[in-house]
């Protein structure tokens, strides 16, 4: 036998062994893989629809590395939690396979053991690990020493090109420029058009062997409709989900709107749940399970149910709102189908999509002047600085400082110990040409699924041509093809109980109990309990109050909406009288609001308070040490109080702070606990 | 965002090779070890992905084959660690790099260090230097005198090169960046550490100061290393002025010593008020005296190269 032949010969059996099938034969390219990255100790790209088999080309070279005295591979991958059956299949078939994450920290010592005693063929890690100081410290020295293989998962996550690139996969670049060729690297995705697939071929370097299959998904019925309004669009849910076969998911774009449409899919009778990234991983791996045996018809999740959930009979995936890309589209659409004859891809596209597009595009860069602030001052520090000290000197709100922090982490730029960074020693400059080019790409998705929702020809081919897949062609399956676009109707009736539904959703809001400085609130001096009766701008009532306060006077609808809503809380004391946070720019726009609002709850308006000077407007300081230093000491008591409770009303609640404030100054005066309400909350 | 080059193989072959960054089944190549192997092989990125049996047919010695491939082993843990570096602002350096400062390889041939641990622009070793040592327990008039030599580097728009210890080096160091001027450091502490102080920091970061070592940048100070470094500031230095040595002890006295006797820079050194006793005693040895300011201030003049 001729040396190709025989480890052709060895791979099948590692292969059959791996599967459990003694007839099992490789696909298409993947004994070309498993040859190159064995024998040739090449760097090789797979770009294959998902259910290609790309792990068996890693658990079966894995397997053939370590007969040849290698160390164990080394695959890096964003969702472990997928992983689970792989684990236990390639454990199955004799390749020891582990994990460290998060949520396995009490196993470490005993996988580190494990790799001690070099009993672990693979070890699989996430991209967010390596930038955790003590796995690199403490665990990636003694895991990584003789790692025989690297494998990068979902390696378009790299590129500055590909949709879901994120930090944590820029450092990892760059230890492959820092790696010597002799080490085989595979990386695989299902989701790289050529321009991703370029750029990884830069990371990668000039011999790699790169292995590209056709991305037609055969089960897959695509359809797009666009409902502009959220009620129709809930109405429409509501209407159309019971009569789509099996179980499935329904992707938002916030996770508000996860909630809100989980919820209002729950009033209807149909078992839906929502799955975001704030939900904690016990829960989330419950959802998981029971999506997994049809438990739930549909989860209600953002891209956090993502890259790599794997559930063949999985038959639809509807989108409440459309993502901003073409590819991520596809990404997230190709799991329905998998595994079964006939799945549907249903994408609604609504007024809101493209401003929180906008936002997600606007925000994915820190901005210039602010990023250049905060490194000038690390450096004229030249120490560890702590988090809240950066906020008191530049302008910027914490989430999105802590964001930007993160940046200027990977980018070398700022190293972290806990919550205090330092300056590096690295030269940095903000890269203007990278945001830009990066955000045009951006916008052009973002306009190409504005096409796809009104496209007239094939969807599926719009879709791989936005891939570059060469094969691209009619698929005959999708709404376009066979010109069966589902209606946009809904029942009338339907969509006034959504529209009522979402002006139901009163919002608690939570005490501030720290300041700025982190010093906390004296637990008498704290606001007790808030309430918003909207989301600035957003679906039922959000829209109405932001014109209504541009037009300066709230309406009687607005009125009855927030007494309404008041009535329906029985806080404990019970408030007994109600007053306003006085503006010197609307001097009655919230005067008038409360005391009507007062007049409908039976309760006597007081008011009370005074503002002692004028204050920029809350929401143009960006955070919350500057917030808090532009409304402290902006309020007087000017009468005598009552010591029961009281209720203060507000059109917006932006930061907390100035409910924060004012429930501090009353309570200071001899006020009984302050609660607080707002039309909306930004 | 930094742009950083692709690192070539040839540079991380040589880096894992010699570096104690990172375990590796075999011991990392001493310097005698390392020049010997380059002498045999061109390109050290030659020796990437072979079996020890290829490699023992090329080198004729299964020993040294087996300890290279082992070596080679740890290319993803160190691939990982020089990321880490970089992040912090340390640039790996290795002598097949065209940044390895060139003075080091010619005036120290196979004692020349393989790596570098860097941080800061490392382009300031290209520049004319004084290089300044002595012992950390320096009178008041030696800090003085390292000063002053510090800032006459500068006048004459020399670098100054030192080791970065209290006493002598940081008062001639300090002096010079005071007046404006570049200094590079060989330091013997370790440079994780040292680079924590936010004066040096400031002057890292405006371009001023490279420090580098030898050494592994977390590795704690020993008197060897002291000596091992203090070569590096002769064979950088145009000359290199000894402020204050002590008598046939002392990594200051070992190292001037060596110096002489093996050529590696011209040595110079303070026999005016505040000299220790070991000073004139190097006179002996072939340094050549410096016994006044006047004369301290125009040493630069005497060794423009």
């Amino acid at each position: 036998m001729t040396e190709t032949a025989e480890l052709a010969a060895e791979a099948t059996a590692a292969l059959r062994r791996l599967v459990g099938n003694p007839a099992a034969e490789f696909r298409e390219g993947q004994l070309d893989a498993v040859t190159a990255l064995v024998r040739d100790r090449r760097r090789v790209l797979v770009v294959q629809r998902t259910g290609w088999g790309k792990s068996a080309v890693y658990f079966v070279t894995s397997a053939l590395l370590r007969a040849r005295g290698a160390g164990p591979t080394l695959l890096v991958s964003p969702l472990l939690g997928l992983m689970r059956n792989q684990i236990e299949a390639a454990d199955r078939g004799g390749v020891r396979a582990v994990t460290l994450n998060s949520d396995n920290k009490a196993d470490w010592e005993q996988v580190v053991d494990e790799l001690d005693a070099d009993k672990v063929d693979v070890l699989l890690v996430s991209p967010e690990r390596f930038a955790n100081a003590s796995f690199r410290e403490n665990v990636l020295p003694q895991v990584a020493p003789r790692t025989g293989l690297m494998v990068i998962d979902e390696v378009h996550c790299i590129s500055d090109w590909g949709h879901d690139f994120r930090p944590d996969y820029r450092r990892l670049a760059r230890v492959l420029d820092l790696l010597p060729r002799g080490v085989p690297v595979l990386g695989t995705t299902a989701t790289a058009n050529d321009r991703v697939i370029a750029d990884v071929q830069t990371q990668l370097g000039a011999e790699l062997l790169t292995l590209r299959g056709p991305l037609d998904r055969e089960s897959l019925a695509l359809d797009a409709i666009e409902i502009r309004s959220q009620p129709e669009r809930l109405a429409w849910l509501a209407q159309v989900l019971p009569t789509l076969p099996g179980t499935g998911i329904v992707y938002t774009l916030t996770v508000a709107d996860a909630h809100r449409v989980a919820e209002w899919l729950r009033t209807r009778g149909i078992d839906a749940r929502a799955y975001t990234g704030e939900t904690d991983t016990a829960t989330k791996l419950g959802i998981e399970e029971d999506l997994q045996q049809n438990r739930i018809k549909a989860v209600v999740a953002t891209s956090a149910l993502g890259m790599g959930y794997d559930k063949p009979d999985l038959a639809f995936v509807v989108h409440y709102q459309s993502p901003g890309s073409p590819i991520a589209y596809y990404q997230q659409v190709g799991r329905a189908g998998r595994g079964i004859e006939r799945a549907e891809g249903i994408l609604l596209s609504g007024h809101e999509d493209n401003d929180i597009q906008d936002w997600f595009i606007r925000t994915a860069f820190p901005d210039r002047e602010q990023a250049e602030a905060v490194v000038a001052l690390l450096a004229e520090r030249a120490e560890l600085v702590p988090i809240h000290q950066i906020e008191d000197e530049v302008n910027v709100r914490r989430s999105r400082l802590t964001g930007m922090l993160k940046n200027l982490e990977v980018d070398g730029a700022v190293e972290r110990e806990g919550t205090r960074y330092r300056r590096t020693l690295a030269p940095w400059t903000y890269d203007e040409e990278r945001v830009e080019r990066v955000t045009a790409e951006r916008r052009r998705e973002q306009m190409m699924m504005g096409e796809y929702v009104h496209a007239s020809t094939c969807l599926m081919q719009i879709l791989r041509t936005e891939l570059d897949d060469p094969t691209a062609a009619p698929c005959g399956r999708c709404s376009r093809c066979t010109g069966e676009t589902r209606s946009a109707a809904v029942d009338r009736a339907l969509v006034i109980e959504a529209q009522q539904f979402l002006r139901g959703q009163t919002l608690v809001l939570g005490p501030r109990k720290k300041l700025p400085d982190m010093k906390n609130i004296a637990k008498t001096e704290q606001l007790a309990q808030g309430w918003a009766l909207a989301r600035w701008g957003d679906g039922g009532w959000g829209v109405q109050i932001k014109d209504e306060k541009a037009a300066g006077h709230f309406s009687d609808d607005l009125v009855a909406a927030l007494a309404e809503l008041l009535v329906g809380q029985s806080p404990e004391p019970p408030f007994e009288w109600v007053t306003a946070v006085p503006s010197r720019r609307a001097p009655d726009l919230v005067p008038s609001l409360a005391e009507r609002v007062a007049a409908k709850l039976g309760l006597p308006y007081l008011p009370v308070l005074e503002k002692a000077r004028d204050t920029p407007r809350q929401h143009e300081m960006e955070n919350s040490a500057q917030q808090a230093r532009n409304v402290g000491g902006a309020f007087n008591v000017t009468g005598p109080l009552p010591e029961t409770a009281g209720l203060v009303i507000d059109d917006l609640w932006d930061s907390g702070w100035t409910m924060t404030v004012v429930a501090q100054v009353l309570r200071a005066s001899g006020s009984g606990p302050v609660y607080g309400a707002v039309l909306a909350q930004a | 965002m930094r742009c950083l080059p692709r690192r070539n193989d040839a540079s991380l072959a040589a880096i894992l090779l010699a570096q104690r960054l990172v375990p590796a089944a075999a011991e990392p190549l001493r310097a005698r070890e390392y020049w010997t192997l380059l002498d045999r092989v061109d390109d050290p990125g030659s020796l990437l992905g072979r079996s020890a049996t290829d490699l023992t047919a090329e080198l004729g010695d299964a020993d040294l084959a087996a300890r290279v491939v082992a070596r080679l082993d740890a290319a993803v843990a160190l691939a990982f660690e020089l990321e880490k570096l970089e992040q912090t602002g340390v640039a790996v350096v290795a002598s097949v790099d065209p940044d390895y400062p060139a003075r080091l390889l010619e005036r120290l041939t196979t004692a020349a260090p393989p790596l570098l641990h860097v941080v800061g622009p490392i382009a300031l070793t290209g520049e004319p230097m004084l290089g300044v040592v002595g012992s950390r327990d320096v009178s008041a008039e030696g800090v003085e005198v390292a000063a002053d030599a510090g800032r006459s580097a500068v006048a004459h728009s020399w670098g100054v090169v030192s080791g970065g210890a209290k006493g002598v080096d940081r008062a001639a160091m300090d002096a010079a960046l005071e007046a404006g001027g570049t200094v590079v450091g060989f330091l013997a502490d370790p440079l994780l550490r040292e680079i924590r102080a936010p004066e040096l920091r400031r002057a890292i970061g405006r371009n001023r100061l490279c420090l580098a070592t030898p050494y592994s940048p977390a590795a704690a100070y020993n008197a060897a290393s002291a000596r091992g470094r203090n070569k590096l500031i002769y064979a950088m230095a145009e000359t290199t002025l000894v402020v204050a040595a002590e008598v046939e002890t002392g990594s200051t006295w070992d190292g001037a010593v060596e110096a002489i006797d093996r050529g590696y820079g011209d040595v110079s050194v303070w026999t005016g008020d505040g000299a220790m006793p070991g000073n004139s005693r190097l006179v002996d040895r072939g340094a050549r005296a410096i016994n006044d300011r006047a004369q301290l201030r125009d040493t630069p003049t005497e060794h423009s190269p």
